[in-house]
């Protein structure tokens, strides 16, 4: 497998305070690797460069030998603030995912409706996406990246409004993805994640790779801390 | 109705200025309201008296021939949307919003008490008068409600998705900045529509007020659009039917109109929310 993604010597401040320092991870094609770290550890700032949302302050950072915002990238956030009067409907939230694509209008309602029913939220396509709650918008944002198909996938905490359903719902959709698509997951869910992921990057400034086996021995007591530390 | 219109020509025209001011103010109007930038729309509606007071300044006390003041508030209208385009990025842009607020009044107050003699177009421009707009002025208008509406129809998917979700917008491949600016652009546009109907004072509320009565009933930010440019309209006649029979400012009684059609608009909506939870048609 090659590297798709490859992040060398990464550091990245915002003003005096130093976010990531030294990062260095390199992703394949089909991965699925899981980010997980204390909050404030850079996992957010990490997927926001490889989008090309921010700027490295040093090092380096290629997707498919290009700097950052490539295209074929999808992206869940973490915290959608929005105008909950916003008059626009969940299809139409869906379809921004297509917002590049040049298809007619027709073949992106069919698109955008397919990606809602993957989700299991067709019903809701033509509701006001304002009036839906966390879990279901969150699902809303899940379709909109899978709509495009895009061939890799960052998700920032996906699951941290949804019940157990809709997390084992989502998980069984990411795994269905594999391994046509490189999936980039944040969560503070590990034990979850773990059946899917390939590896696991503890992320608190600068990144630790990890497998899913290590990561249950770390965190056997429920003890959420970076690894570096307990050996210390 | 035929024969009150035909008698009255002054109605009529009145009526055609509103309409096509109503027609700018209607579609950018929901543009503004969902990305809350009320208060700086009003920044750049203030600031227009500089480039009124500019303009009214050079023609009296240096006799320089210059167009209609209306090129004048046009003028001063782009430099104040470009300026806060400069300051989006801003942590204090609320600030930055008052202060261009004030010194574009300031400016135009400076340059109109240079002015030797008395200057009637400022009173027209401060508070609105229909019948002060020119055959000219009309075209001019006629011709920035195409521009606007043209504008809007081929950027519109962009235009929502910008409003709606920047982040999302950016990642699409939308230089989300550079559709702020032209945003700001439409918006000075419709300021300067505006000022020739209801004035700088109250351009604010006809800017908002048939946007956020559409806002009530809409699902989609496409038919909020198309709502607010009929509620525009209908504010329109009301209020000049208004100052008609009353013999009032034509500009007040269209924001008076607006103001009384919205809160019965937000009333009926929440009577119809009411009937619906009473009866269980409504979860």
């Amino acid at each position: 497998m090659s590297s798709i993604i490859a992040i060398n010597n990464l550091w990245f401040k915002y003003g005096d305070e130093t976010a990531l320092q030294d990062v260095t991870l390199h992703i394949d094609q089909g991965e699925c690797i899981g980010i997980f770290g204390p909050n404030g550890g850079g996992k957010t700032t990490l997927l926001k460069l490889l989008l090309g949302l921010l700027k490295p302050w040093k090092g380096d950072i290629r997707v498919y030998g290009e700097t950052p915002p490539v295209a074929d990238m999808a992206y869940v956030p973490q915290n959608f603030s929005f105008d909950r009067r916003f008059p626009i409907t969940s299809l139409e939230v869906v379809l921004g995912g297509l917002a590049r694509h040049r298809a007619s209008n027709q073949i992106k309602n069919k698109q955008a409706k397919h990606a809602l029913e993957t989700v299991g939220m067709i019903e809701f396509a033509s509701k006001q996406f304002g009036s839906l709650s966390g879990g279901q918008m969150q699902r809303v944002l899940v379709a909109r990246a899978l709509v495009s198909e895009p061939k890799i996938l960052l998700l920032d905490e996906p699951t941290s409004c949804t019940d157990k359903k809709g997390e084992t719902d989502l998980f069984a959709i990411l795994s269905s993805l594999k391994p046509k698509t490189t999936i980039i997951i944040v969560t503070h869910h590990i034990d979850a994640i773990a059946p899917l992921v390939t590896r696991m990057a503890c992320v608190h400034r600068t990144a630790t790779i990890m497998n899913p086996q290590e990561i249950c021995d770390h965190f056997a007591f429920g003890l959420y801390h970076p690894p570096e530390l307990e050996k210390t | 109705m035929i024969s009150f219109l035909y008698n009255n020509p002054i109605f009529v025209w009145a009526l055609l200025v509103s309409f096509t001011a109503g027609i700018i103010g209607g579609s950018v109007g929901p543009l503004v309201v969902v990305r809350r930038m009320s208060f700086l729309s009003g920044s750049i509606a203030h600031a227009v008296l500089a480039g009124v007071g500019l303009f009214i300044w050079l023609e009296r006390a240096h006799h320089i021939p210059l167009p209609s003041p209306l090129f004048g508030a046009l003028f001063a209208a782009f430099i104040a949307a470009w300026c806060l385009s400069r300051l989006q990025k801003s942590e204090r842009l609320d600030s930055a919003i008052a202060a261009l607020w004030a010194s574009g009044m300031a400016i135009g107050i400076i340059l109109l008490s240079q002015t030797p003699g008395y200057t009637t177009e400022v009173n027209n421009i401060l508070i609105g008068n229909i019948l002060f707009v020119g055959p000219h002025d009309l075209v001019i208008l006629a011709i920035l409600a195409v521009l606007t509406l043209t504008f809007i129809t081929f950027r519109f998917q962009h235009l929502k998705l910008v409003l709606f979700d920047p982040t999302q917008a950016k990642l699409q491949g939308i230089d989300t900045e550079k559709m702020y600016t032209h945003l700001l652009f439409l918006v000075a546009i419709s300021v300067v529509a505006l000022v020739q109907v209801v004035g700088i004072v109250l351009v604010m509320t006809f800017l908002t007020l048939p946007a956020l009565l559409a806002g009530i009933f809409c699902r989609h930010l496409s038919t909020m659009i198309f709502a607010s440019i009929g509620i525009a309209m209908i504010c329109s006649i009301a209020g000049l039917l208004l100052a008609y029979m009353l013999d009032w400012p034509a500009g007040a009684s269209i924001t008076i109109c607006a103001t009384c059609f919205y809160g019965i608009g937000k009333i009926g909506k929440s009577g119809i929310r009411t009937h619906g939870t009473l009866t269980g048609t409504r979860p």
